[in-house]
């Protein structure tokens, strides 16, 4: 099931530090993975991922390198050591925001049981 | 593919920014379109639907342009107009300084017999001299900034900026020399303006203070109205 587009376009961040995070990527595995991992429900737009890198990059986030991969030259992006601290903490926070919406649903199902 | 990259990346000049990005849109095109081949697709096929899948230029264009404001590399070349700029307006006011001076103009009184127009002591050809001399600086750069900073966010500041610069750097650069030449503080500003527009061979008769608030005053208007 594909997740609602709105919702979806604040995780990007997640997501790709949490790629990232497994070891250094170029950008079509990025999408390859992401898509994959989530059964599809995660498709970022293919042409706007690499500005969004490139942003992340900036912010000191990621790194890029040029290697050669199966022939072919590429930029591969890295992790740095504050990518994985706000890594962390966007993982923190999203955990808590789904724990929220979750108790909020159950406490609306079970108010409807009674 | 090339007509389709060229069009995403329309509003990004020729930089090391547009050919990373570019590198990396032909890569992520190669490589969406070998595993469309190898999932059926025909060539023709595999190659519209990846450049489908990587999105419409038009939508794709807007980001990139964001993305290259946001380049540091943006910023150096910000500052890198800037300066041209002032550079321009340097030889704009010497090729009117030239050209006014070709046309008779003169610090000194009228010689007799000859055809000149003196502005020590003649406030129409000062008027005329000075406006002459300010425009000649400042269009030659207003043109260059109006074309480096098109269709960017802010325009009209940094067009007004450009123009304000060069202002500063070239009444700067006259005070600064005329102090040299007089063996006067730069920090004697009154005095230092006093000697400069008058008296014994002075080094730039048009600079009086009403020249210096007006073309600041112009200077700010012709940005603010022509930066838009």
């Amino acid at each position: 099931m594909r997740v609602d587009k709105e919702l979806s376009k604040g995780s990007h961040e997640l997501l790709l530090l949490k790629l990232l995070s497994r070891g250094d990527k170029y950008g079509y595995q990025l999408i390859q993975e992401m898509a994959l991992l989530s059964d599809r429900a995660f498709e970022m737009s293919q042409g706007s991922l690499y500005p969004f890198l490139h942003k992340l990059e900036a912010g000191g986030l990621l790194t890029s390198y040029r290697e050669d991969v199966t022939g072919r030259s590429r930029v591969l992006y890295h992790l740095t050591d504050k990518g994985r601290k706000v890594l962390a903490e966007k993982e923190r926070s999203w955990r808590a925001f789904v724990e929220a919406v979750e108790s909020v649903l159950r406490g609306q199902a079970e108010c409807r049981t009674e | 593919m090339r007509d389709y990259l060229e069009a995403c990346l329309a509003e990004v000049p020729q930089s090391d920014y547009r050919r990373r990005l570019r590198e990396e849109l032909e890569a992520h095109l190669t490589d969406l379109g070998e595993s469309l081949l190898a999932g059926g697709y025909g060539e023709e096929e595999a190659a519209r639907r990846a450049m489908e899948l990587l999105g419409k230029p038009e939508a794709l264009r807007e980001q990139y342009r964001e993305a290259w404001e946001r380049q540091p590399e943006r910023r150096r070349r910000d500052l890198r107009d800037l300066f041209s700029g002032c550079v321009l307006a340097g030889f704009g006011c010497f090729l009117a300084l030239g050209l006014l001076k070709a046309l008779g103009f003169t610090y000194d009184q009228a010689y007799p017999g000859r055809r000149v127009f003196p502005i020590l002591g003649d406030p129409r050809w000062k008027l005329v001299f000075g406006l002459a001399l300010f425009l000649g600086e400042t269009l030659p750069n207003l043109a260059w900034l109006l074309l480096r900073f098109r269709r960017r966010s802010l325009r009209r500041a940094w067009v007004t900026a450009g123009l304000l610069l060069a202002w500063g750097l070239e009444k700067g650069a006259i005070l600064l020399l005329s102090a040299g030449i007089y063996g006067m503080s730069p920090l004697q500003l009154p005095r230092l303006l006093a000697r400069i527009a008058a008296g014994g061979d002075p080094t730039a008769p048009w600079l009086t203070p009403v020249y210096l608030l007006g073309t600041l005053a112009a200077t700010v208007l012709i940005g603010l109205a022509a930066g838009g």
